[in-house]
């Protein structure tokens, strides 16, 4: 949780937000990152990942069941974060560029059409 | 008829309703509103946002794109970095003297984007990161944070009912035990927490949606086929196409960042210095021997293409990967952007022992913004999709 505060011109409004942060005894971010790192370190590296043939290919097998108690704990985890997040709101109104790029439209739609017909 | 009745109709003529005109011009008005109003709807027709929209969360830059009726596509972007001050006096007293971007978390204040580079370039210090190798920097506590609420204030909200979205991952890479689990899943629960349906798009494969390689046969070309590349900041992510589906992916990490931080270790000169000499200065197709900044970009762009090419050949082989035909390959990503790029890749790729047939090494038509753009296509056919259950 933060504090988010915008400068004032003429043109900008400053907006001042405090957050209470509840004085916990523990960092919450703090916790969930090592946590995750924790979990991470016992994740089985590339060189431990099983192999299965795709299309005539070897790749890696991602339906490892030994990973999916793994994965449960990493959901919980990320939706943690989540929640905390919602709270924030944003002050930076307008931020980022805008950029215009063009393709052929022709060959986007029919590239559009194939993607459309794929199962992932 | 008074001013003040005309400036009531001429200040919003769309709006606002015609019974106070006397009735000896109601039908003039009426004509002119519904012009109006059919021109408003015909402008909006024309440039009107389409369903399906992208996110590419890259180590260096954030970029959303949506597409238009008319083919274009908008990229809305940000410089993901940001510099970190101490909270003081005077602190206090620059930012609010100042235009810069910045939060507050803490006790430290973040200037963000490409104030944090320029801040970082007058003031001295680094830029930090809130990603790393193409995942949320686990070494940040706050990087999770605030690359949120900056995808919060790009993206914004759906234009319909649980638009699609594709966010960009990158792949597991080969050289590293990096694993991009957790980053997917923050990713994908935040952007539904936002009204969106999200879905994850590996970063390369978006080059090809983008670029649309073909594959040489002697039964005619087979287009979505070929190798797809994408020179991201983090990492490099590489993948095999066949029709638009994946026959296999991976990346490799030391990227762009990593020819950063080696240039400016060999020179003593700062990295944000260091990137705004890279991407608005460097050739790499001249002599650079003279200049030790461009030397030393050199040298590490030399070092950089020749691994990535022995590796990509060496991972297609370990996988048996084949095509059949002459293969094409796209490269795209931030990193390729210097002059000579392509030059120097292709001179590289020779020598790798590809278990393929290259007949063409292509740079994208707009490097920076493939990704998203490929994306969005994606994204788009998930919305197409959608509409022909």
């Amino acid at each position: 949780m933060g504090d988010y505060t915008k400068k004032e011109n003429n043109s900008k409004i400053i907006i001042e937000r405090t957050i209470e942060r509840e004085q916990k005894s523990i960092d919450m971010t703090e916790l969930a990152n090592a946590v995750a790192n924790a979990i991470m370190n016992k994740m089985p590296t590339y060189s431990e990942q099983r192999y299965i043939q795709v299309n005539g290919q070897n790749v890696i097998d991602d339906n490892d069941s030994e990973s999916e108690l793994t994965k449960k704990t990493l959901e919980k985890l990320a939706k943690s974060m989540i929640i905390k997040r919602e709270n924030n709101e944003s002050n930076f109104k307008g931020l980022g560029s805008v950029s215009e790029t063009q393709k052929d439209i022709n060959e986007t739609n029919k590239t559009i059409d194939l993607l459309s017909n794929l199962d992932n | 008829m008074n001013k003040d009745v005309l400036d009531d109709i001429l200040g919003d003529i769309i709006d606002k309703p015609v019974s106070s005109v006397s009735s000896d011009n109601q039908t003039v008005l009426k004509k002119e509103i519904k012009m109006e109003e059919k021109e408003t709807k015909e402008t909006k027709d024309k440039d009107e946002l389409l369903p399906g929209c992208s996110l590419d969360i890259g180590t260096s830059n954030l970029v959303f794109t949506r597409q238009t009726k008319t083919g274009k596509f908008i990229n809305k972007y940000h410089r993901n970095m940001f510099y970190a001050l101490d909270v003081s006096d005077d602190t206090t007293d620059l930012l609010t003297n100042s235009n810069y971007l910045y939060t507050k978390i803490g006790h430290k204040y973040y200037i963000l984007g490409d104030d944090a580079l320029k801040i970082s370039a007058a003031m001295g210090g680094d830029v930090l990161r809130s990603m790393e190798n193409g995942i949320l920097n686990p070494n940040i506590k706050e990087s999770s944070e605030l690359i949120l609420h900056l995808i919060k204030v790009i993206v914004g909200e759906p234009i319909c009912k649980e638009e699609s979205i594709r966010f960009v991952i990158p792949a597991s890479p080969i050289n590293s035990d990096i694993d991009n689990t957790f980053h997917k899943m923050v990713l994908q629960g935040f952007l539904k927490s936002l009204g969106y349906s999200p879905k994850s798009v590996n970063e390369s494969s978006c080059v090809a949606y983008s670029e649309n390689p073909v594959l040489k046969t002697e039964d005619g070309d087979i287009p979505m086929s070929g190798i797809a590349i994408s020179c991201g900041a983090g990492q490099t992510n590489i993948a095999l196409m066949f029709k638009g589906m994946e026959l296999s992916t991976f990346s490799i990490t030391k990227s762009g960042d990593y020819i950063d931080e080696m240039s400016s270790k060999a020179t003593g000169i700062s990295k944000s210095k260091i990137i705004r000499k890279k991407e608005k200065e460097l050739d790499l197709e001249k002599d650079n021997s003279s200049e030790r900044v461009f030397s030393a970009l050199s040298i590490y762009y030399s070092e950089y293409v020749n691994r990535i090419t022995n590796l990509i050949g060496k991972e297609f082989e370990k996988r048996g990967s084949e095509l059949q035909g002459d293969v094409e390959i796209v490269i795209a990503g931030g990193t390729s952007l210097p002059k000579g790029f392509i030059k120097l890749f292709e001179e590289a790729i020779k020598e790798a022992n590809l278990p393929f047939k290259i007949y063409s090494v292509r740079h994208a038509s707009n490097p920076f913004f493939t990704v998203s753009n490929g994306a969005c296509i994606r994204s788009r056919g998930d919305y197409l999709k959608s509409l022909k259950k």
